[in-house]
């Protein structure tokens, strides 16, 4: 799934600050789910600025409600009336649904209440780990399912680096080396020998360095 | 009102096992939750609704509700009978309404005993005039008649009586059917009858001996020693033949008449006495010797007439593989000393022969016959309600009976086909899974206080003391809300599984086919889950939760009249929290400022509702959680509030607040039964933070 973090709510206030009518607009997708962007903290995120309005002697007018995807234009026309009233969206999806906001209703602006950060998973409840950058060329299958391009800091194709220490990267000690947990892997299932396979340098084309990317299903088009 | 209804329209419900094991469906859940929360006159209205003799259940109710109870498999079931006596005795009862006669029938029922009794209440509810006619001078049946004081003082019975007369059922004592009034008579003027007769006939043996003059019948005996004050005179070993619970009411009562040793002889060993167990035990700690699996051979009797002694042979079993009453006896026998023979054996109808005469059918045995589809004898209009139709029973299943049978005479008043089959329609929620019971706290039924033994023997006081309120709330919360928690809103819920994860029962599942579902039936309505779920897609099915929350916005608005800074104090309701001391408190006492919000347990206050009291006005918000940790059923519950109390801390650094505005403290019984220090320090703690004191922002 697609993880974000709320932003700093200092950073939406001040977002905010030129308008009185707002409307915090959740998502029950991924935001949902990794606990950014669903029901409850769209109602906390628009209770907490009422009260920093509040305090500040500028009340504020604020509404939150959740779309079922925000990132379909279909979904979001439950919203109209709600997004018509307001003078301005907080949206607590992901930069996607943020900008599918922005094309649905191009009239009214729908502003970021989240960092998306990556795509990954909750290793444990509460925590939530990167381990894909979509890069259009999955290498899996050679790194027994752990990818070093999304949780290698250097996105290694033949490591690991000299940084890796006890396991660790050099970037953070939290964090693992994925070329250490590949190479244990491999000794596991008794396939060392492919680590001594040089694989030549990554074609990022398929990645976002070939501009942005489009998906086409024909038969399914209308 | 009752709810045995007769509706093939009405969805079928879905009961919890105390309610679906209550013969009138009482909702017991309910009850023993307004208990556990303080709100002993919210248990009564729970508890009146379906049982017209709530006061006598209270007291001496064998309670198969505690037989369905699901705890029954973590532990023992809760103590809800002796639950109900303390809300009942504790708690306001609503005045009575009387009922209007809204239509032109009118309905006689001839025995004012339990099922003539609900029966009537019931009818009358309908809106026909009803008039019970009761032989005896005071109406009641077998409870009134036969029911030991020391078990059931009668003042209990008049309570419930008096209350079924106020809601317009007349009763009319002193009139004996085939005596004093005919069935032809009655059909004149009454367009329904209902026979709610009983068995008021003791049965006997005709072993040898039997006629000897101190052989006594159980009612009669028990009759006597209610009504007549009778006492034994000295020197007098009284033996008691029987099983039941009628044979332990006779024997502990001949304890209390001055019998100089009480010994009892049953065809059934230890374990499968008909008796209630507690009966059993409270007759063996009163001094009654039980000689189970003897049988009576004969009485002894001398020339002069006086018995000396009773003859019992070896039983090896009571009933044969058919589960029919066969006794099978060995070849040894023993002689128990005693002068007085009191049969308990059970009992039986009156002789009913005069009813023929009016068309109405016996058996060949004597009984009535009874339609068991239209609950109605061979004559139209006549039903038969109770013992006498259903054969020996509790009280509660004669009322059950009574009010069955009402359903029966409203179909047959309204020209409306009745099948009984149908009059009584739920399901029952299936056991506890073996993995939710694992799981589920182990909290240990408490005892009901007793009368010392040896000084109960010594006369009728009710042996029963009853829990004061410490022991009733601490009680009421083993109750484990069968079902009444989480449901899933499925077409709003992200399946994040967040749920799955927090819930310490694994209430939340991933079946074979991966299928998520959240088991309801497993759920322990902790309220863990509905704070944390992302989506809002859980709720209760019971919505006492959400409706403590609900009070916030109006208890900050009243804290607010006085005009000074207002806090919020969200605290449990349960425990402590729910002692007349603290509410006492917090209706009459607390400072205007503090607006106190009892919740069901502090894990279920969400953040939302912390920011909630801020956007209402308040200046900070308190939550105080209880030591009680051996009392409370919840898993987490420090670290969960703890959890959400210290994120909102940080959403109000954020917005530049101090932190301190948010503190979660938990508080010994003795502190919150002392409330007044604890608010002082929180009000100070708020003005200090006005004050530019509070620290960390």
């Amino acid at each position: 799934m697609i993880v974000a973090e709320r932003k700093p709510l200092a950073e939406i206030i001040k977002a905010i600050e030129p308008y009185e009518k707002v409307l915090v607009l959740g998502c029950g997708e991924c935001v949902t789910v990794c606990l950014a962007g669903g029901d409850r903290e769209a109602r906390e995120t628009a209770l907490a600025l009422s009260i920093a309005r509040q305090k500040a002697g500028k009340p504020l007018q604020i509404k939150s409600h959740t779309v079922e995807r925000q990132c379909e234009f279909e979904y979001l026309e439950s919203a109209r009336k709600l997004v018509e009233e307001a003078d301005v969206v907080i949206s607590l999806a992901c930069g996607v649904g943020i900008q599918t906001m922005n094309m649905y209703y191009d009239e009214k602006q729908t502003l970021p209440g989240v960092n998306t950060t990556f795509m990954g998973m909750p290793v444990e409840q509460g925590v939530w780990m990167e381990n894909c950058l979509g890069c259009g060329d999955c290498v899996l299958e050679e790194t027994m399912g752990i990818c070093p391009i999304a949780r290698c800091a250097k996105s290694m194709l033949n490591g690991p680096c000299g940084g890796s220490q006890n396991g660790k990267c050099e970037v953070s000690k939290e964090i693992d080396c994925a070329w250490h947990l590949i190479v244990e892997r491999l000794m596991r299932f008794n396939k060392l020998d492919n680590i001594l396979k040089v694989k030549p340098p990554k074609d990022w084309s398929t990645s976002h360095h070939g501009g942005p990317r489009k998906t086409i299903r024909e038969d399914v088009r209308l | 009102m009752s709810n045995i209804k007769y509706d093939l329209s009405a969805a079928v419900p879905q009961y919890a096992p105390c309610q679906g094991g209550c013969p009138v469906h009482t909702d017991v859940q309910e009850y023993v939750r307004q208990i556990s929360l303080g709100n002993y006159d919210k248990a009564v209205e729970a508890i009146i609704a379906p049982n017209p003799l709530a006061s006598v259940c209270g007291m001496i109710c064998a309670h198969p509700c505690e037989d369905a109870c699901r705890r029954k498999d973590v532990d023992e079931a809760v103590s809800i009978r002796a639950l109900k006596r303390f809300a009942l005795e504790n708690g306001q009862w609503p005045e009575v309404k009387k009922f209007a006669v809204t239509r032109p029938e009118k309905i006689a029922i001839v025995g004012g005993g339990p099922a003539g009794l609900a029966a009537a209440r019931d009818l009358a509810e309908m809106g026909f005039a009803v008039t019970i006619f009761e032989r005896s001078p005071e109406a009641g049946g077998a409870i009134t008649n036969y029911i030991p004081h020391y078990r059931l003082p009668m003042e209990l019975v008049r309570k419930d009586i008096a209350r079924i007369e106020a809601a317009g059922v007349e009763i009319k004592t002193g009139v004996e059917l085939g005596k004093d009034i005919s069935i032809d008579e009655l059909a004149k003027e009454y367009q329904a009858v209902i026979l709610a007769l009983g068995l008021p006939t003791s049965r006997s043996l005709s072993i040898p001996g039997a006629d000897a003059k101190d052989v006594m019948l159980a009612l009669p005996f028990l009759k006597a020693v209610k009504y007549e004050n009778f006492k034994f005179e000295p020197g007098r070993n009284v033996l008691v033949i029987g099983g039941g619970n009628v044979a332990m009411d006779v024997a502990r009562s001949a304890v209390r008449c001055g019998a100089e040793s009480v010994q009892l002889a049953c065809l059934e060993c230890r374990q499968t006495m008909p008796a209630s167990p507690w009966e059993v035990e409270e007759a063996l700690e009163e001094g009654v010797i039980i000689n189970p699996s003897w049988g009576p051979k004969r009485i002894l009797v001398d020339e002069q007439g006086q018995i000396t002694g009773m003859e019992l042979q070896e039983v090896l079993s009571v009933f044969d593989e058919q589960k029919r009453f066969n006794p099978q006896y060995g070849d040894e026998t023993k002689i128990i000393p005693c002068n007085v023979v009191i049969f308990a054996i059970g009992q039986t109808n009156d002789n009913l022969s005069y009813l023929q005469q009016s068309g109405i059918e016996l058996t060949e045995r004597g009984n009535l016959k009874v339609n068991r589809r239209t609950l109605q004898t061979t004559r139209a209009g006549v039903f038969a309600a109770g013992e006498v139709a259903t054969g020996p029973g509790l009280a509660v299943d004669a009322m059950a009976s009574g009010q069955k049978v009402a359903q029966a005479v409203k179909c047959y008043l309204d020209g409306v086909p009745f099948d009984a089959e149908f009059a009584d329609r739920y399901e029952v929620l299936d056991p506890l899974q073996d993995g939710t019971i694992e799981k589920v706290k182990r909290i240990d039924r408490l005892a009901v206080p007793m009368l010392d033994p040896k000084v109960r023997a010594q006369s009728f006081d009710v042996v029963e003391i009853g829990y004061d309120e410490r022991a009733a709330l601490c009680e009421s919360r083993r109750c484990m809300d069968c079902a009444a928690g989480a449901e899933c809103l499925d077409e709003i819920c992200a399946v994040c599984l967040t749920c799955l994860r927090t819930c310490p029962y694994d209430v939340p599942h991933i079946d074979e086919n991966g299928i998520f579902t959240i088991r309801n039936e497993e759920c322990q309505a902790c309220g863990l889950c509905v704070g944390v779920c992302p989506a809002h897609a859980i709720r209760f099915r019971n919505y006492y939760a959400q409706h403590a929350l609900e009070q916030l916005e109006d208890a900050v608005k009243q804290a607010q009249q006085d005009g000074a800074a207002t806090a919020v104090l969200f605290c449990c309701s349960y425990g402590a929290f729910a002692e007349r001391t603290f509410l006492n408190y917090v209706n009459n006492s607390k400072p205007q400022n503090l607006a106190i919000v009892r919740v069901p347990c502090v894990a279920k206050v969400e953040v939302e509702n912390i920011l909630q009291a801020f956007t209402y006005g308040a200046e900070a918000v308190f939550i105080a959680g209880c030591e009680q940790e051996e009392e409370c059923t919840y898993h987490n519950v420090a670290k969960w509030a703890g959890q959400r109390a210290g994120r909102a801390q940080e959403i109000l650094a954020e917005i530049g607040l101090e932190k301190e505005r948010v503190e979660y403290f938990n508080l010994t019984v003795e502190e919150v039964r002392n409330f007044s220090t604890v608010a002082e320090r929180l009000l100070q703690k708020v003005e200090a933070v006005l004050n530019g004191q509070g620290g960390e922002k």
